[in-house]
């Protein structure tokens, strides 16, 4: 009885299957840059001057695209990524 | 079939061979031998029946290992096979990033660099006209209410 116990639970555990975790490690974000937030837009000071409303504008117009910029890396970043995970199934 | 993970591979393969070859052996020898042991040795007769019982066994045993064994070698091959895809997609993962990294710092430098070349031109041309024109002060609230940012 006891021979058969353990051939039986031998046997048993052998048709255990192992699940063995196969996982991707999420990808690296698109550098430093992209992971700051986008400043706020510069303000005019009381009495402000020409030069001073065209450097404001100028500079507004600068953090416009500089966060542009960041966003379509992240739409870049995140089809890439899309398209590289989906080839791994 | 987690036990066979601390045994090497050729070592359960060569004892799984063994079993499944002393199974079908003894099976083959205890049914086709058994006429013969009749003639050969009478009174053996009476274990024969004992014996085919364990033989069988024995080759159930080998077959019941032998699909085991064949099922885990494809799953560990499968297994393989799907790591060295992830660390493919991975290590391409990581070039793409830093593709893209590199992409935006150079777009951002461009951008940078523009502005300042505006400004330059700022402070060198538009100053010149700062006396003649004045800034009413409802032209900065309307910016100033535009560049704040919702709430």
């Amino acid at each position: 009885m006891k021979k058969l116990l353990i051939i039986v639970s031998i046997l048993l555990m052998t048709a255990c299957s192992t699940v063995v975790p196969v996982t991707m490690k999420f990808p690296d974000n698109p550098g430093p840059l992209t992971m700051q937030s986008c400043p706020s837009l510069q303000k005019l000071n009381d009495g402000a001057k020409l030069s001073d409303v065209s450097k404001t504008i100028s500079i507004n117009y600068e953090t416009y695209y500089e966060c542009s910029i960041k966003v379509d890396g992240w739409i870049e970043w995140y089809n890439t990524q899309k398209i590289i995970f989906e080839s791994v199934k | 079939m987690w036990i066979l993970h601390f045994i090497p591979d050729s070592l359960i393969q060569l004892v799984i061979q063994i079993i499944l070859a002393a199974g079908l052996l003894l099976t083959v020898i205890t049914t086709v031998g058994k006429p013969l042991l009749k003639y050969a040795y009478p009174p053996a007769t009476q274990f024969t029946g004992i014996l085919q019982f364990f033989s069988v066994l024995i080759l159930i045993i080998g077959v019941f290992f032998e699909g085991g064994y064949a099922t885990e070698m494809e799953w560990r091959h499968r297994v393989e096979e799907v790591q060295a895809k992830v660390e493919a997609a991975e290590a391409k993962s990581k070039e793409a990033s830093a593709q893209i990294s590199a992409k935006v710092v150079t777009k951002t430098k461009v951008i940078h660099d523009h502005g300042q070349i505006v400004r330059q031109y700022i402070d060198r041309e538009v100053t010149k006209y700062d006396s003649q024109c004045v800034i009413p002060d409802v032209f900065v609230k309307a910016h100033n209410d535009s560049a704040e940012a919702p709430k």
